[in-house]
């Protein structure tokens, strides 16, 4: 029995290894190594992110300019945000606001019961 | 007069591969690649879903590099991680699909098959195959590991007496196919 199982042992480490496929080394690092080394260079923002930021920051830095150089404008605008906030917060806003609210609440749940209720057209 | 260079050691090309070396990971990917598409190969017995497997060893052993242990050794970490790798898609495909069972032996080559199997590798690799998962484990385990039943017992998470039963039980059915033949 040893005899046979020492056999078997000699056998078994004079077995050779699979050959793995040709492209597994490679996928494994494209999955590791490359693709960190490929993040790394990759800019922190994509160009339309950084023309965004670039815009909102270019217009920030104008609106600072202008308040701080001209204390008119800076009344004119406090002055314009003042009454468009009163317009919203008017009784007759605030009612017309809350029926559409309302309308297009009941209309997505009566939607949603399969009533078909016209909301994109007839259906075939 | 040429001086050799040590070739730098496991432990040294992952402390490597955490300073941000990719190539010392290359290295490490290039030790181990065969040995651990070798046991995802004897565990699956698919070729396409052992080069998974073994790529998703790799893959998840990159990712967690940080918790390699220092004075640990990689060969058995990797063989762990590909070893899980394997059970989660058995389990997978046992769940999903009325595929062969893990544990279930094959059934025994036929004798048109066995006329075929003429050399001994060969005869070798298909009793390996023949055998259920977890002596087909155990044997492709202590094939690549050598006689370090520690290790073997780490990879699979199992105590040191199971392995060494498995181990006994998978070399006398591995015994008894072969000389069959």
């Amino acid at each position: 029995m040893n005899q046979d199982f020492d056999d078997l042992d000699r056998a078994l480490f004079a077995l050779p290894l699979e050959t793995p496929p040709p492209g597994l080394r490679e996928s494994i690092l494209n999955a590791t190594v490359y693709a960190q080394a490929r993040a790394a260079l990759e800019p922190v923002a994509r160009p339309w992110e950084a023309w965004l930021a670039g815009g909102a920051l270019a217009v920030a830095v104008w609106l600072v300019f202008v308040l701080v150089a001209d204390k008119g404008f800076a009344a004119a605008l406090t002055s314009s945000a003042l009454t468009v906030a009163r317009a919203f917060a008017a009784p007759a806003t605030v009612l017309w606001l809350g029926a559409g609210g309302a309308v297009a609440a009941w209309l997505l749940f009566f939607n949603s019961l399969g009533l078909r209720l016209p909301l994109g057209g007839a259906r075939s | 007069m040429s001086a050799t260079v040590a070739e730098p050691d496991d432990g040294q090309l992952v402390a490597a591969a955490l300073a941000g070396r990719g190539e010392a990971f290359g290295t490490l990917v290039e030790r181990y690649e065969r040995a651990v598409y070798h046991l995802c190969l004897r565990t699956m017995r698919d070729p396409q879903e052992a080069q998974d497997c073994a790529q998703e060893a790799f893959f998840k052993a990159f990712r967690s590099l940080r918790t390699f242990k220092a004075g640990a050794k990689f060969s058995t970490w990797i063989f762990s991680i590909a070893y899980h790798a394997c059970c989660d898609r058995l389990g997978r495909r046992k769940r999903f699909a009325d595929t062969e069972l893990p544990d279930a032996a094959d059934p025994s080559p036929g004798p048109a098959q066995l006329a075929e199997q003429r050399d001994e590798a060969r005869a070798l690799r298909a009793a390996i195959d023949a055998l259920p998962e977890k002596y087909r484990t155990v044997i492709t385990l202590y094939h690549l590991q050598g006689r370090q039943y520690e290790e073997i017992a780490q990879v699979l998470d199992l105590p040191m007496g199971t392995v060494k039963t498995h181990l006994f039980r998978a070399k006398d059915l591995l015994r008894k196919t072969l000389t069959t033949q």
